[in-house]
């Protein structure tokens, strides 16, 4: 498996009040198997990915990715463990604006073991129809090419997992399918599972396996989440 | 994509505050080795060896005035020396020759002296080094031996254009509007080699000259005949040495006796000329310290501007966490920015100082015909630039610790 | 409230450093000013100075090369390098080597300046010879000189040099060094 969660608790706290935002008794997703979440805003989505990404830890629970029991690691560790094993797409590129297409690209491996490879980074633009792209900035680059530079930075390490947020919420409909279709195939080719979370129906549809999040996170039954 | 093409990329990013950090950094430390190096340059020139005296007897008057007068054609003698009581130095055990002058006169703005010829032949103004008009060192013509003749130093030849056997009449007295000997027609016959003293800056001619001069009264004029009235302006005087070329001892207690005399004044360069730069030594530390004030302040604004700056960079620091950098990374990139722009700031302040001291020199040379190098490395050059890195280093830390402290997820803004 | 406390500290800091090293100069330059002006005067000639009456009445500066004791009278205070000249064609000393209770006469004839233009008799140079002068390690001894017009005591004590400040010290310990020494004498 991939991930292997197990008893997962998130607690939010603010100012002496905690509200839990995630309780997920059980969930798995196979080595390269595509899952699509659902569910609406503020149901905790982000918070599964962040705390699958190592980027919030766990209140409790067993958190295993790509091999890894994210509870037993150090903030270095699990900097380490994203840079090897995990890329993550936001709703918003987060590309560097100061950077052309190709440099955010080799960013997406500068901080692995095996550091970046131009080629590789090169043929990844290729691939996601950007060859002819390499050295504009993001600000010159439209809204789809820019997510599809951040598809090719996810890319370039060769993760085992790719979690995609939103990936197509600031796109227009007729290129969030070009983009979610995209995004299926480079993983499909690179055996890399893919985690996406979205509220849009038409974002989820074309993956086999869709979860509903009401009916992974129990907080939201016990009115945890907000 | 390596750590330091993400530094330099960073930099070039904000390249307007990046560039006037450097700016600002390069002109403190500009001030700085300027500083340092024209104030090291100026304590050398002027304690180096006496210039190849080892004491100056003159009137009596200020010891300072006359090491000027004697050694770097500046200020005027407080008085006239009587021949008679310059022979009676001589005969001293610890004085083995003296060159006796006279100031008092000059052309075009620089000094005219009247000398013993011995002076160019026998004085070595710097250690091992005499006076030569041979071409292959720089000089024209020959040395003085008729009373018409004169020679004179390179500054002077170069100021005036001169060329061998143009004439002039010399000035009685140093300052714009005194009267001049007229008739005279003294002719240049040999121009000396550069020697980097204030020697360059004046024209020689023969001690006796000084009498013949037309102008000047009777009692003058037999002074070149008689020596129980003949007063000259001063005398270098070369002290015996003894084991390992140290001066006699003897010659503090020359300097006693002389100067218990109503009439003369015995003055030893090395020890006058170290004297005024301890008093005005306090100059230089108030310049330097400004100096270092500024560079000071400029890396403050680079701190500033470091703080400011990742404000703005609060997202592009959690992506690059996100991407797998660590905090200890975006700490160091953080340091590294603020440690290029501190040291880069320093080697630029370090090339324009020497840019400046090289403007001076040449301003210091013209008027004073000492000669000042730009390559001359004083203890600013050896210091400055570890100093600024270690201050850059400073002026990062916190915004290196902020960078550490960041918050991925806050900073990321997850929208759901 | 970090970052303007990290600003503040920095303009400190750039003032201290910036007083310091004007403070530096300073007090490089007090330090020399003390040195010049403190109560250490320097004798010309590298012998031992010893007031006349009082350190600003004048002194007389002791040296032996030899056996040849050498005096030059100066001016007091910092002065210790203007000579005084005297009338006196020569001076007669009572010497008493340490260790010894006898005291020998040391006669030192005048040895005019040349270069200053003295003469016996207008004369601030003195020498005096004796062989027992060459082993002389310490000494005391006491002579009268016309020192600035007036008949004045002359005290020296070498190699120390003689400040009757020194005595003033002594007495106010409660031994009067000079008594014993007079009573030596006689």
């Amino acid at each position: 498996m991939v991930v292997s969660i197990k008893n997962l608790r998130v607690e939010y706290r603010a100012g002496g009040d905690s509200f839990l935002a995630l309780d997920v008794p059980a969930w798995e997703v196979a080595d390269g198997e595509q899952v699509a979440i659902s569910g609406p805003s503020g149901s905790g989505k982000s918070t599964l990915l962040n705390v699958i990404a190592g980027l919030l830890p766990a209140d409790s629970g067993s958190v295993t990715v790509c091999g890894l029991e994210l509870a037993g690691l150090g903030e270095a560790e699990r900097d380490r463990f994203r840079a090897e094993h995990l890329a993550y797409i936001f709703q918003t590129f987060n590309l560097l604006q100061g950077y052309t297409a190709l440099e955010n690209v080799l960013l997406g491996a500068t901080f692995s073991a095996h550091g970046p490879d131009r080629s590789t980074a090169k043929a990844l633009l290729e691939t996601v129809g950007l060859g002819h792209r390499l050295h504009h900035a993001p600000a010159e680059l439209s809204i789809g090419e820019q997510q599809r530079v951040a598809i090719a930075r996810a890319l370039v390490k060769k993760p085992q997992l790719i979690l995609a947020d939103e990936p197509t919420g600031s796109l227009d409909p007729r290129h969030a399918d070009g983009v979610v279709a995209l995004l299926r195939d480079a993983c499909h080719e690179h055996a890399c599972a893919l985690i996406v979370v979205s509220h849009e129906a038409g974002a989820v549809s074309a993956f086999e396996r869709k979860v509903e999040f009401l009916s992974l996170n129990r907080a939201l039954a016990e009115g945890g989440a907000q | 994509m390596s750590f330091w093409r993400i530094v330099l990329k960073s930099l070039w990013q904000h390249r307007l505050s990046t560039a006037l950090a450097v700016i600002s950094i390069g002109l403190g430390t500009a001030l700085l080795v300027s500083a340092v190096s024209l104030s090291e340059q100026t304590h050398r020139n002027f304690t180096q060896e006496g210039l190849g005296v080892d004491a100056v007897l003159g009137p009596k008057g200020s010891p300072l005035q006359i090491a000027l007068n004697a050694l770097y054609h500046l200020e005027e003698m407080p008085g006239k020396l009587q021949w008679t009581y310059y022979q009676k130095v001589l005969k001293s055990e610890v004085v083995e020759d003296g060159i006796p002058f006279v100031t008092g006169h000059s052309y075009a703005g620089f000094r005219v002296n009247a000398i013993d010829g011995r002076f160019f032949t026998e004085f070595e103004y710097l250690p091992g080094r005499h006076f030569s008009v041979k071409p292959e060192d720089g000089g024209q013509g020959r040395l003085f031996h008729l009373r018409e003749e004169a020679v004179a130093g390179a500054e002077v030849a170069k100021a005036l254009n001169l060329r061998l056997g143009m004439t002039f009449n010399p000035t009685c007295g140093v300052n714009p509007g005194d009267p001049v000997h007229r008739n005279n027609n003294i002719t240049f016959v040999g121009i000396l080699a550069p020697t980097g003293t204030p020697h360059d800056r004046a024209i020689c001619i023969p001690l006796k000259t000084f009498c013949t001069l037309e102008g000047h009264g009777a009692d003058v004029q037999e002074m070149a005949v008689n020596e129980e009235h003949r007063e000259i302006s001063g005398a270098y005087l070369r002290i015996r040495r003894i084991r390992g070329g140290a001066l006699h001892p003897g010659i503090q207690d020359l300097k006693y006796n002389v100067n218990q005399s109503t009439q003369a004044q015995l003055v030893i360069p090395n020890e006058v000329l170290p004297r005024l730069f301890g008093i005005i030594g306090w100059v230089d530390t108030v310049l330097v310290g400004i100096a270092a004030l500024v560079t000071v302040l400029a890396l403050l604004f680079l701190f500033v501007a470091l703080i400011s700056a990742l404000r703005e960079r609060r997202r592009d620091l959690a992506l690059l966490r996100c991407l797998g950098a660590t905090r200890r990374t975006v700490f160091g990139l953080i340091l590294c920015e603020s440690l290029f722009i501190a040291v880069a700031g320093g080697a630029a302040g370090m090339l324009i100082g020497h840019g400046i001291v090289a403007a001076g020199c040449e301003m210091i040379r013209v008027e004073t015909g000492l000669r000042f190098s730009p390559f001359y490395i004083s203890q600013a050059d050896v210091f400055v630039l570890p100093a600024v890195a270690i201050l850059g280093l400073l002026a990062g830390l916190l915004p290196s610790v902020q960078a550490y402290r960041l918050g991925v997820l806050r900073n990321l803004a997850p929208i759901s | 409230m970090v970052r303007t406390l990290a600003m503040v500290g920095c303009l400190t800091a750039a003032f201290a450093f910036g007083s310091a090293v004007a403070w530096a100069g300073e007090q490089k330059d007090r330090g020399k000013e003390e040195k010049e002006h403190d109560g250490e005067h320097k004798a010309a000639h590298g012998g031992c100075l010893n007031a006349i009456g009082t350190c600003e009445n004048g002194h007389a500066e002791v040296k032996i090369e030899g056996n040849v004791l050498m005096l030059w009278f100066v001016g007091g205070g910092s002065d210790t390098d203007k000579a005084v000249r005297i009338p006196d064609k020569e001076i007669s000393l009572s010497v008493t080597l340490d260790g010894e209770k006898e005291a020998k006469t040391l006669v030192l004839k005048a040895k005019p300046n040349e270069l200053a233009e003295e003469k016996e008799g207008d004369c601030s140079h003195f020498e005096g010879q004796a062989d027992w002068l060459k082993d002389a390690k310490k000494f005391a001894a006491t002579g009268k000189v016309t020192f600035k017009g007036k008949k004045q005591d002359l005290r020296i004590e070498y190699p120390a040099g003689y400040d009757p400040d020194d005595d003033k010290e002594q007495a106010g310990e409660g031994h009067s060094g000079k008594d014993e020494e007079k009573a030596d004498q006689k």
